[in-house]
């Protein structure tokens, strides 16, 4: 799907979502957002400096995090191990030396750094359980805790209610709200458009690879284009 | 010149008809059948038994040959396929390896190890075309091919169940949904593969003899004519096989004079494999059938203090091996060398998800430095082996690069062909193993008594275990059972996933090398004969078999595959243990499969279903429309 | 006609339906309606052999064909049109219809398909996937006239279109259903899909939330469920 004239932006202290039907181009601009494609022309900034050519990998070490709509796990490992992944990762870069060994007083701060996601995320119960034994939506909060490990300031969170119940999709949201406050930035691309009305401060709305509309959740939700593109009466088809 | 141009267009035609068989099967069912060979081996073997033994007509034996034997091998492994086509990539490959240890091994039980001359079947006449002398034979065997080939194309481009078999690649899903049963299209896939691989073991027996391991090899080098045509297209493919045979058969003739480079026209078919599989655009080389798989490796959930006991039971066990095994005991030093092998082999493939076939030769590497440090430099015993050992870690990176470029199937053929290649080119020359084919390996001074050397080859193997044991509770251990699950989070996450392949494929090949330098001065001196290139299969299926845990699997892989054929004084049953391994290594994958497909209730069972269906007979459904329910 | 019954499924551990009942009446039109993710494709799936139900039972004409497999219910009448396209892309469209023709009737099928899509008819030998997506799509209906099953599940089959070939879709389905043959439609165009429905079935994560005929649900009522709001 192509993606054209697209422009969005996702400030700190705040949950920016991105929507649309399906096939609508929210995937194409997360891969560029993420460092997946690279956009045929146009910019991508990331804390004020251009990455628009940086890989994905070094986009994470600028502060680019992110989680998967296919998650992505060591389903035999435990949560723990999960959780620090993301901070051994980007800790270790791509030098040899430092992917062997970790620095001195880096273990207590790893351990330190996956104690508050596992607190932020509520997964400090099951922690020392292995993954793959935990219902999806702990999962989901595993990835999560994962990149909030990571220390990473920016975050893009692609479909992350997807296989969650309204219980689960409800507190996934309370923590969200909790990270931006914390001073993040969070772009949560989403097809559950329920979270996206009660967690978002500002929503894009993508039809066909176009913008079609941008504003506050109440905005879109009385939005005549909006839903004529949800239902695609002949209004979407004009817009 | 024109002489070898028509030998290498008959065994190129042999090598194009495995070829066709392998990619037929390939992309219709997604599973690289590295036994493929191992059938066109089997095929040999009934051909001979019905001919050569019990006087069958040769045109009726070969019938019953490729017909009989080829459908009836042809539904066994659409069977297997089936079963394991879940399984992750490494598991298949070690399932049709098991093929090959169980078909290799029952040629040997039956027929012996020596080879046996093959009859020439067809008919020997021949006769002048611009002054090469061509026999009836060869002319037989390439329009046999070049008729197959046409045949398999037409088949494949016309008939409904080629078309359908075309279909199966793009979307077997899609393929049910039309209407047409997808396992009924792979089956045929399997007989016409089947059949294909036996015709070419047959038509090749002839010129090598009946030898197991040879057939299975020579079969194997229909591999590169399988990546000439990018393991996809048929009619480049069996152009790809001609190619294979006439550069072989040129190189043959351009290094006749010269009898250092006779190694070189036997491994053309793997230098090709190696290098096409560098050097093809990544984008064309997607592996078929491959789903994102998930490991099944629960972390083992033992009691910290029982463990704790056992690790000391076996440590005071292994200290005591001198005092229990009398005269044995280099076979336990032996043993124990291997370990470290298995180490290496583990971190590899169960730590990181990575894939090797060529584990051996970074053994063989290790060794022959060791050797020529010691003895030629003369260098200190410790010194020489680290040092032998490191030299192993270069070759370990190159292999990385298949590792960072490919899909672990082509990775693990990439490996397989360096395997081949070390083996045929490198340890025949002078500077691997020296000029008479074997180097002194001393023992370290002070310690050269059996009971010494093992205490010394132990004191390593603990250490290696311990480094294994840190790196696993390391930065890097996280990060490889990252790699082994995703790569992706690794680079999302800002850690350089290609870093850590080259870093895991160093480590494996130093310990591999290491291994080397020990198992060497066991014997005191070292040769190409320890270090077959076909051991990397035959302990990748070993690893596979030897249960949970990684120092465990080690010492228990290397036990099963050192020590106990050292107590099986009947030579039968010391020839029933490859059988036995590779029976073993397709029970392992299978059961893996069955155990993972259990807990899904394919289409809930029939008592359950039949329960819920009298219920719903008794109190019918709501009316399915009006109101909101 | 078709039918089924107290359905849950799912992959691995996820549960996508719970308990889901529905009806396919003969000669009528059903849509299915729920936001993303609801379990609308999952339903249909299950409907037509590829996924198997951990609970309950589906019946066709009333006898219980659970755990049939997809070429089975083919046979049964089923025509399954998966989300995406739903072709061969590296065969010919020659090729395609082909495979159509279950009975073997290579004219027949062409002939069918061609009468039904001209378009088809001049690209016999294109390579399936270099063709336009409406032209892909096309192809993948093309099926469902080819073959004269009795129940047709059709997957978004509009999604991402441009409009006029969403019209001529929509005439298609028209003809379909003309000739009797029962449509059970997953579509976003929600309004138009409500103009040709006889009932309707809305899904929310996995439940069905809603029964009835198209005109006791406005389609605001629909928009509010996609906000998350319910239907009341």
């Amino acid at each position: 799907m192509a993606v054209d004239g697209m422009s969005l932006e996702a400030p700190t202290r705040s949950i920016t979502g991105l929507i649309g039907p399906n096939g609508a181009g929210k995937s194409t601009t997360f891969n560029v957002c993420s460092g997946f494609l690279t956009p045929a022309s146009g910019r991508v900034e990331l804390l004020g400096d251009e990455v628009t050519h940086l890989s994905p990998q070094a986009r994470a070490q600028r502060g680019l995090g992110r989680t998967f709509q296919r998650m992505q796990l060591c389903e035999g490992e435990t949560v723990r191990e999960n959780v620090s992944l993301g901070w051994e990762s980007r800790a270790s870069g791509s030098s040899p030396l430092r992917q062997l060994l970790a620095r001195k007083g880096e273990r207590t701060a790893c351990r330190e750094a996956a104690d508050r996601a596992l607190d932020l995320c509520g997964l400090h119960p099951v922690s020392s359980r292995t993954v793959g034994d935990l219902s999806t939506g702990q999962r989901r909060l595993v990835e999560l805790a994962r990149a909030i490990a990571g220390g990473w300031d920016v975050l893009l969170l692609d479909e992350p209610s997807s296989g969650l119940d309204k219980k689960e999709t409800f507190r996934f949201g309370e923590i969200l709200r909790d990270l931006a406050a914390d001073g993040r930035a969070l772009l949560l691309v989403e097809h559950d458009m329920a979270l996206v009305m009660s967690v978002c401060d500002y929503v894009y709305v993508l039809d066909f690879g176009k913008p079609l509309f941008e504003g506050t959740p109440a905005d879109v939700a009385s939005s005549d284009v909006v839903r004529a593109a949800y239902l695609g009466s002949e209004a979407a088809e004009v817009a | 010149m024109l002489t070898f141009l028509v030998i290498g267009l008959v065994t190129g035609s042999i090598y194009s008809i495995a070829a066709l068989g392998l990619v037929v099967t390939y992309r219709t069912s997604g599973i690289f059948n590295f036994g493929h060979g191992a059938v066109a081996a089997a095929a040999a073997y009934v051909f001979y038994e019905l001919h050569a033994v019990r006087g069958v007509p040769w045109p009726i034996a070969a019938a019953l040959t490729v017909f009989g034997f080829g459908v009836l091998a042809g539904l066994l492994m659409e069977r297997l396929a089936r079963v394991i086509s879940g399984a992750s990539t490494a598991d298949k490959i070690v399932a049709t390896l098991g093929i090959v240890l169980v078909v290799q091994g029952l040629a040997i039980l039956v027929y012996g190890p020596q080879s046996r001359g093959f009859p020439q079947f067809l008919p020997t006449g021949s006769f002048s075309l611009a002054s090469v002398r061509i026999g009836a034979d060869q002319v037989i065997v390439v329009l046999i091919a070049l008729a197959t080939t046409i045949a398999l194309f037409q088949y494949v481009s016309r008939s409904t169940t080629g078309r359908a078999m075309r279909a199966v690649v793009d979307d077997p899903a899609l393929l049910g949904l039309t209407g047409v049963d997808p396992v009924r299209v792979r089956r045929t896939a399997w007989i016409i593969g089947c059949c294909f691989a036996s015709l070419s073991g047959l038509l090749i027996a002839p010129t090598i003899g009946l030898e197991a391991g040879l057939l299975t090899l020579l079969v194997v080098q229909a591999f590169a004519a399988a990546a000439i045509g990018l393991f996809r297209h048929l009619p480049a493919t069996y152009l790809g096989g001609l190619v294979v045979g006439v550069a072989q058969a040129l190189t043959v003739n351009a290094v006749s004079g010269s009898p250092s480079l006779s190694a070189i026209p036997s491994s053309i078919p793997f230098l090709l494999l190696f290098v096409l599989l560098l050097v093809i655009p990544r984008g064309r080389l997607t592996e078929a059938g491959r789903l994102e798989r998930r490991s099944t490796a629960q972390r083992s959930s033992v009691d910290p203090r029982l463990r704790l006991a056992g690790l000391a039971f076996g440590g005071a066990l292994l200290l005591a091996v001198p005092a229990l095994v009398g005269a044995r005991l280099p076979v336990y030093t032996a043993a124990m060398a291997g370990v470290v092998l298995f180490l290496s082999l583990g971190l590899l493939v169960r730590t990181s998800g990575q894939l090797s076939l060529c584990q051996v030769g970074f053994q063989a590497i290790g060794a022959a430095a060791f050797a020529h440090l010691a003895t030629g430099a003369g260098l200190p015993w410790a010194l020489a082996v680290l040092l032998g050992a490191l030299v192993t870690v270069p070759v370990g990176a190159v292999i990385a690069i298949p590792a960072i470029r490919l899909a672990p199937l082509y990775l693990a053929l990439a490996t397989f062909g360096f395997a081949i290649l070390l083996a045929q080119v490198v340890y025949t020359s002078s500077f691997m193993f020296g000029a008479g084919g074997s180097l002194e390996a001393p023992r370290p001074a002070g310690f050269a008594s059996d009971t010494a050397y093992y205490y010394v080859v132990l004191a390593v193997v603990f250490a290696s275990g311990l480094t294994v044991v840190a790196v696993q509770r390391a930065r890097l251990g996280r990060l490889l059972r990252g790699l082994a699950e995703s790569p992706t989070v690794l680079v999302a996450s800002g850690a350089n996933a290609n870093v850590t392949r080259v870093l895991v494929f160093c480590l494996s090949a130093f310990l591999a090398g290491l291994s080397g330098a020990l198992l060497a001065p066991v014997n005191g001196f070292v040769g190409a004969v320890s270090f077959p290139f076909f051991n990397s299969l035959l302990v990748l299926a070993v690893l596979a078999i030897a249960g949970p845990g990684l120092l465990r699997s080690a010492l228990v892989a290397s036990a099963a595959l050192t020590v106990v054929p050292a107590y099986l004084d009947n030579a039968r049953f010391l020839e029933v243990l490859p059988v036995l391994f590779g029976a073993s290594a397709i029970a392992a994958v299978v059961a893996g499969r069955v155990a993972g497909t259990a807990a899904a209730p394919a289409g809930a069972s029939r008592r359950r279903r039949e329960r819920v269906s009298r219920l719903a007979a008794r109190h019918p459904a709501p009316a399915a429309v009006g109101g909101p329910s | 006609m078709l039918e089924l019954r107290g359905v849950h499924a799912g992959y691995d551990r996820t549960s996508a339906l719970v308990d889901v009942t529905l009806v396919v009446p003969p000669s009528s039109v059903v849509a299915l309606l729920g936001a993303n993710g609801a379990g609308k494709t999952t339903t249909l799936r299950v409907a037509s052999g590829l996924l198997q139900p951990q609970r309950g039972i589906m019946l066709m004409d009333g006898v219980d064909v659970t755990g049939s497999p997809p070429h089975r219910m083919v046979e049964l009448g089923v025509c399954h049109v998966p989300e995406g396209r739903g072709i061969f892309p590296t065969l010919t469209v020659e090729d395609n219809l082909a495979l159509y023709a279950l009975d073997g009737r290579r004219a027949d099928a062409l002939e069918r398909a061609t009468a039904a899509f001209p378009k088809l008819g001049q690209r016999l030998s294109q390579v399936a996937g270099t063709m336009s997506g409406g032209e892909q799509q096309m192809l993948a209906l093309a099926r469902s006239y080819v073959q004269s099953p009795r129940v047709i599940l059709l997957d978004e089959v509009s999604m991402g279109l441009a409009p006029s070939v969403v019209d001529e879709i929509f005439h298609f389905l028209d003809l379909l259903a003309a000739q009797g043959a029962s449509l059970l439609l997953v579509e976003q165009y929600v309004t138009r899909v409500l103009e040709v429905a006889d009932y309707v079935y809305v899904l929310n994560r996995g439940e069905i939330v809603f029964v009835g005929e198209p005109a006791e649900l406005s389609s605001d009522a629909v928009f509010a469920q996609y906000l998350g709001e319910g239907v009341h």
